[in-house]
């Protein structure tokens, strides 16, 4: 039996697309199969985790496959949060037009912002991007009647559909989830598209080597540029959704810390491989959420184990499951 | 009409260092032609400039007629000027398939999220004649990062390759290579230069002489003999700068 199974989930660990159907099987069956075993908050997590997930998917693109790193994809984050609450609160748009309006801000924001950074590389890179979002942190924070500056800006969301006695709303957990697990995947479904797509082959071609990348015809600044912008809507949907499971906008998220926080992510998830944000993300929310509670200094062994990671197994946890299942 | 690539007047200086100063030059169509001088004569600085990887400070570079003066290096490369690195410089990360692929798929557009079955199957097509061309056909699923030296030099021709260029330049194609290496590039560099203009810059004089048909001389910065290669044995500027010294060892 054994014998005739490890093949199989080989496969599956080999194959993106595989993997993907699978991690959507199992995302799906979330609500069904928690309470079973554990609490329902649990489902709850888990639709945080994915949320946030996409944060770091977003820094994956960027520096597992372009190899820039970011530390400023809060920005396009928070554009993506403020987006959808500034659009409900101040101009009384409806759910879907929130979400577009999110999602059209902090894609606008990575084509500007991007326009300028990826014409500089590695550390320089890194530095405009913490200084874009530092710019709007600020922005955000002392802009009072717009964002709500410190307070946030707190908004109830409109329903999902509405056709008079029928109504989804997102205060029905269950359909909350199920919208969050929508869009979740349908990004990761689009990441995964692009990585198969002679685009992705041009990043990785851009990742390895610049010059050739030239040499070779390739225009490596649209390239690069067009990954940003993709990231950037990435990290906006990520924003979008964490507005309306928040049901408000902050300033804080758009901190540096947070950009920070997502770079964590991705390396204990593993750099360039397509489902380990999830991983690094869920492996750290999980310890935040166990921890917190009885110990103010859980970030020591956070620190401590984002370390040994880094040292002993610097692909992350997909690095280090893809090794146990090879052996 | 005949020429291919045509440089008037060019110039680049670094500081107050001119790499190339004032340089006039032609090369000709069905040509093998190569570009030989002393280290630090300004030959891989030109090759910088007429690729785009540096801008010149004067002067014009034509190819095929068209002016690609200071244009970004991977329009040039689109127009159908190949070029190697002296310092070989392929996707050491990615196995020799993907290098070829990627270089097949820019050829193409990069730009798209699918390609269509039939553009699929023609790059696998292309894939396998150039592996078939350069003898890489067993070497296709390694790491490219991880072959010989030799073997390095010749995937970054047949990715130059990949992007059907008119004009091809190698820079030290046969640098660092023992000898059965040396043997096996120069009958692949013969065999491209029947389909392809070729221009290398090399120091084994005994490889340019027995390859080229035209040969430039360059020394500080400025080109001090052109012509065949019997005219260039027989330059006596020539001699003493450059090849004289290797008759008197």
């Amino acid at each position: 039996m054994e014998y005739s199974l490890v093949p199989k989930v080989k496969s599956i660990i080999q194959d993106k697309r595989k993997l993907f159907y699978l991690f959507s099987i199992i995302t799906l069956a979330v609500p069904i199969i928690i309470p079973v075993f554990f609490d329902p908050y649990w489902i709850k997590l888990y639709s945080e985790i994915l949320i946030w997930s996409l944060l770091a998917a977003s820094v994956n693109i960027l520096f597992g496959y372009l190899g820039l790193l970011s530390f400023g994809q809060a920005l396009f984050f928070g554009f993506g949060m403020y987006g959808v609450a500034i659009a409900i609160t101040k101009f009384g748009f409806g759910l879907w037009g929130s979400f577009a309006f999110g999602i059209f801000a902090s894609t606008l924001m990575a084509l500007i912002s991007g326009s300028l950074a990826v014409r500089l590389t590695w550390h320089y890179f890194a530095i405009i991007t913490v200084i874009f979002s530092l710019i709007f942190y600020f922005v955000a924070l002392t802009w009072k009647p717009i964002t709500g500056g410190d307070d946030g800006l707190p908004f109830s969301p409109p329903n999902i559909l509405d056709l008079g006695n029928f109504k989804i709303s997102l205060t029905n957990s269950t359909h909350q989830y199920y919208f969050i697990i929508f869009f979740v995947l349908l990004c990761y479904y689009f990441i995964l598209k692009l990585l198969e797509s002679p685009l992705g082959k041009a990043f990785i071609a851009v990742k390895e080597n610049n010059l050739k990348s030239e040499l070779i015809g390739l225009d490596t600044y649209k390239i690069k540029l067009l990954g940003f912008v993709f990231a950037g809507l990435i990290a906006g949907v990520s924003g979008c959704l964490l507005a309306f499971y928040g049901r408000y906008a902050s300033a804080s998220y758009m901190f540096y810390h947070v950009s920070g926080e997502a770079v964590v992510w991705t390396i204990i998830g593993g750099v360039g491989s397509f489902l380990g944000p999830i991983f690094g993300t869920g492996l750290l929310i999980v310890l935040r959420e166990e921890l917190s509670h009885t110990w103010d200094h859980y970030l020591l062994i956070v620190g401590a184990l984002v370390i040994l990671i880094v040292i002993f197994f610097p692909n992350g946890i997909s690095g280090l499951l893809k090794k146990m299942l090879k052996n | 009409m005949s020429e291919i690539l045509k440089i008037t007047n060019l110039s680049k200086n670094f500081g107050g260092m001119k790499a190339l100063d004032n340089v006039n030059v032609n090369f000709k169509k069905n040509t093998l032609s190569a570009i030989i001088g002393p280290n630090g004569a300004g030959k891989t600085t030109l090759f910088n400039v007429i690729c785009g990887s540096l801008k010149s400070n004067t002067g014009q570079i034509l190819f095929n007629d068209t002016n690609i003066t200071n244009l970004p290096t991977h329009k040039i490369s689109r127009l159908g000027l190949g070029r190697t690195l002296q310092v070989k410089s392929i996707f050491n990360n990615l196995s020799v398939r993907e290098n070829l692929y990627i270089a097949l798929q820019s050829s193409r557009g990069v730009f798209r999220l699918s390609n269509s079955l039939s553009c699929e199957k023609e790059i696998n097509d292309e894939l396998l004649q150039i592996s078939d061309l350069f003898n890489l056909k067993d070497k296709l699923d390694a790491d490219a990062g991880s072959l010989s030296h030799g073997d390095i030099s010749i995937i970054e021709m047949a990715i130059a390759l990949c992007l059907k260029p008119n004009f091809l330049l190698l820079d030290e194609p046969i640098c660092g290579m023992g000898p059965s290496e040396t043997e096996q590039t120069i009958k692949i560099i013969k065999k491209l230069s029947k389909t392809t203009d070729i221009l290398i810059i090399e120091h084994d004089m005994e490889a340019v002489f027995s390859l080229a048909e035209d040969i430039v001389v360059m020394s500080q910065g400025s080109i001090i003999a052109h012509g065949t290669p019997e005219q260039i044995s027989k330059d006596e500027k020539v001699i003493n700068t450059y090849l004289g010294e290797e008759e008197e060892v």
